[in-house]
C-alpha cells in the first residue's frame, strides 16, 4: 500500500495514500476496507472529520490505565474501582478491556476487575512477565487489609488454549494466598472468546462458576 | 501466501493445529501442519464467536480432519473434526508447554507447503505419548529426530573436521559444522580453525551425552522410555542439542524457555 497507485492502477494523491496506509494498520481493516473508509472520510463534512480527528487525539491525551485494575479509564482509580457500591471482595480477572465491557453488559457481576492485557502465549513470546500478572499479586499482597477483604477471584480468561493456560498459571500463583479461586462455567464453548459471548451466556457462566480444580 | 497450484477448489486433509491468531472482525488465521501439504496458513471465519461450531476443533495441539475451499490468497476452513484432542495434555500447564514445544519445533524446521510424512508421524506419535503422561526425555528424543528428518542430524560417528572415527571419550560439538569434533582437532585451538569460521563456539560434549544422542538415533521411543535422563544429563542435552537448535534457528524455541521457567517457579 505504499505506492501512489490505487488498485485500479490510477495514481492516488499522496495525502489519500497516507490515510489509506494509516487505516490499513488498524486491526480488522484490510486494504479494500481502508480505501472505502478513506473515500467515505473524503466526502465527509469538514466539521465531522475534525470532530473525529479530535476524538482520536483526546483519547490519547486523556485516557490511561487504572492504577488498581489496569482497565482503560479517564480517571484514576477508574469508575468501577472507585464505586463504593461494587462488591470489594471479588476480583474478576479478564484478558482485555473489551471483556470488562462484555461482562458489564451482562449485568451478572458487581465486583471489581483485573485486566491482564493479553493471555499467555509461549510461542509468541508472551509469558506471565508480559501481562499485568504482577499487578494482581501486588494488589493482593500490598496490604493485609486488602487480602482479608478479598474472598474470591474469578478467572474469566477466554476458554481457548491461551486463556486456559493463563488461568492455570494464575491458579498456581494464587494458591498460597488461600483465597477462593473460581473459573467461569463451561457455557462458553471451547475456543470462544468472552468478548463475543451474548449476555445470557455470560450470566450463566458466572452463575455456574466453579472452584478451580 | 500463494495457494498450492495442485490443490483442487475444495479439498480435505488432516493436520495438527500449530497456532492461531486473531484476524478481521472475528476470524482467526491458523497455521496447521498437514500430512499432505506441510505447514499451511488458512483462515477460519467467525471462529472467535461464542457459537462457532468449528472453533472447538481448531485449537492449537488438536489433531484434526479439515475441509477447505481455496480462497483469494488464503484458503478457508469449511469443516473440521477432531481426530485427537489431546485433552490430558491440555489439563496441565507443563503439558500445554510441552505440546507447544513440539509444534513450535515443527513449524520452525519444516519449510512451508512441503509435506514430510516422517516428520508428521513423529509429531503425532510424540503428542500421543505426551498425552499419555510422558515427559521431558521424550522432548529431547523428539528434538533429535526432528533434526534427523529435516536434514540436520548431528554427525556422531566421525569428526566433522578430520573425518577420523570418534573414540569413546570427552569431545567437543560444533553447532556450525553440525557434529562432533575430535579431541585432537579441538586441541589445535587455532582460533581461525574451520569450526571457528563456521560461526559458533565449540560446546563441550561429555561421553554421556554422546552416548544418549547415539541411543536416540538408533532406537525407537519404546527403548528410550527405560532411559533415566537425570537433571545433569538433561542440562547437558540442553546445552548441546539446545545450543545446536538455537544456532540453526538463530533464536530460542520460545515454548522451551517458557517450560523451563515453569519448573523454576514464579
Ligand atoms: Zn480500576
Ligand atoms: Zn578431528
Amino acid at each position: 500500500m505504499t505506492s501512489n497507485f490505487g488498485t485500479d492502477g490510477l495514481p492516488t494523491a499522496p495525502p489519500v495514500a497516507r490515510l489509506v496506509d494509516e487505516l490499513h494498520k488498524l486491526p480488522g481493516i484490510g486494504s479494500k476496507n481502508a480505501q472505502r473508509l478513506t473515500y467515505h472520510l473524503i466526502r465527509m463534512p469538514e466539521r465531522e472529520a475534525r470532530s473525529l480527528a479530535e476524538a482520536i487525539l483526546a483519547v490519547k491525551e486523556q485516557v490511561g490505565f487504572c492504577d488498581q485494575c489496569q482497565n482503560i479509564t479517564d480517571q484514576n482509580p477508574c469508575a468501577i474501582c472507585a464505586n463504593p457500591n461494587r462488591d470489594q471482595g471479588t476480583i474478576c480477572v479478564v484478558e482485555e478491556p473489551l471483556d470488562v465491557l462484555a461482562v458489564e453488559r451482562s449485568g451478572a457481576y458487581k465486583g471489581l476487575y483485573q485486566v491482564l492485557h493479553g493471555a499467555i502465549s509461549p510461542m509468541s513470546g508472551i509469558g506471565p512477565e508480559e501481562l499485568k500478572v504482577g499487578d494482581l499479586l501486588n494488589r493482593l499482597k500490598a496490604d493485609a487489609a486488602a487480602q482479608d477483604q478479598i474472598h474470591e477471584i474469578i478467572l474469566a480468561t477466554n476458554s481457548n488454549l491461551e486463556g486456559e493456560a493463563t488461568a492455570m498459571y494464575l491458579h498456581r500463583l494464587l494458591a498460597p494466598l488461600e483465597i477462593r479461586v473460581t473459573r467461569l462455567a463451561r457455557g462458553l464453548s471451547t475456543g470462544s472468546e468472552l468478548e463475543y459471548a451474548d449476555e445470557v451466556t455470560i450470566s450463566r457462566a458466572f452463575e455456574g462458576r466453579q472452584d478451580f480444580a | 501466501m500463494q495457494s498450492h497450484p495442485d490443490k483442487p477448489r475444495t479439498y480435505k486433509t488432516e493436520g495438527v493445529v500449530i497456532r492461531h491468531s486473531s484476524s478481521g472482525e472475528d476470524d482467526r488465521v491458523l497455521a496447521i501442519y498437514t500430512i499432505d501439504y506441510g505447514t499451511i496458513h488458512v483462515v477460519g471465519r467467525s471462529l472467535r464467536r461464542a457459537k462457532s461450531k468449528l472453533a472447538g476443533h481448531l485449537e492449537p495441539l488438536s489433531h484434526v480432519a479439515i475441509q477447505l475451499i481455496r480462497g483469494k490468497g488464503i484458503d478457508i476452513v469449511t469443516g473440521a473434526d477432531t481426530l485427537h484432542g489431546h485433552t490430558s495434555l491440555r489439563n496441565s500447564l507443563e503439558g500445554i508447554a510441552r505440546g507447544l514445544v513440539c509444534v513450535e519445533m515443527v513449524e520452525a524446521f519444516a519449510p512451508e507447503e512441503h509435506p514430510n510424512p516422517e516428520l508428521y508421524q513423529l509429531l503425532l506419535d510424540t503428542l500421543e505419548q505426551l498425552n499419555g503422561g510422558e515427559a521431558d526425555r521424550l522432548l529431547w528424543y523428539f528434538a533429535f529426530h526432528v533434526l534427523r528428518v529435516t536434514g540436520y542430524m548431528p554427525e556422531l560417528q566421525q569428526c566433522v573436521v578430520c573425518s577420523n572415527a570418534i573414540q569413546p571419550d570427552e569431545h567437543m560439538f560444533s553447532p556450525g559444522l553440525g557434529g562432533v569434533v575430535c579431541t585432537d582437532c579441538a586441541r589445535d585451538g587455532d582460533p581461525a580453525g574451520p569450526h571457528e569460521r563456521a560461526g559458533a563456539p565449540l560446546l563441550s560434549l561429555s561421553l554421556n551425552s554422546l552416548k544418549v544422542m547415539r541411543f536416540f538415533r538408533d532406537n525407537s521411543y519404546d527403548a528410550v522410555r527405560g532411559l533415566n535422563v537425570g537433571s545433569e544429563l538433561a542440562g547437558e542435552l540442553q546445552r548441546v542439542l539446545g545450543g545446536y537448535i538455537h544456532y540453526l534457528l538463530e533464536r530460542e524455541v520460545r515454548s522451551s524457555t517458557f517450560l523451563a521457567g515453569l519448573s523454576r517457579g514464579p
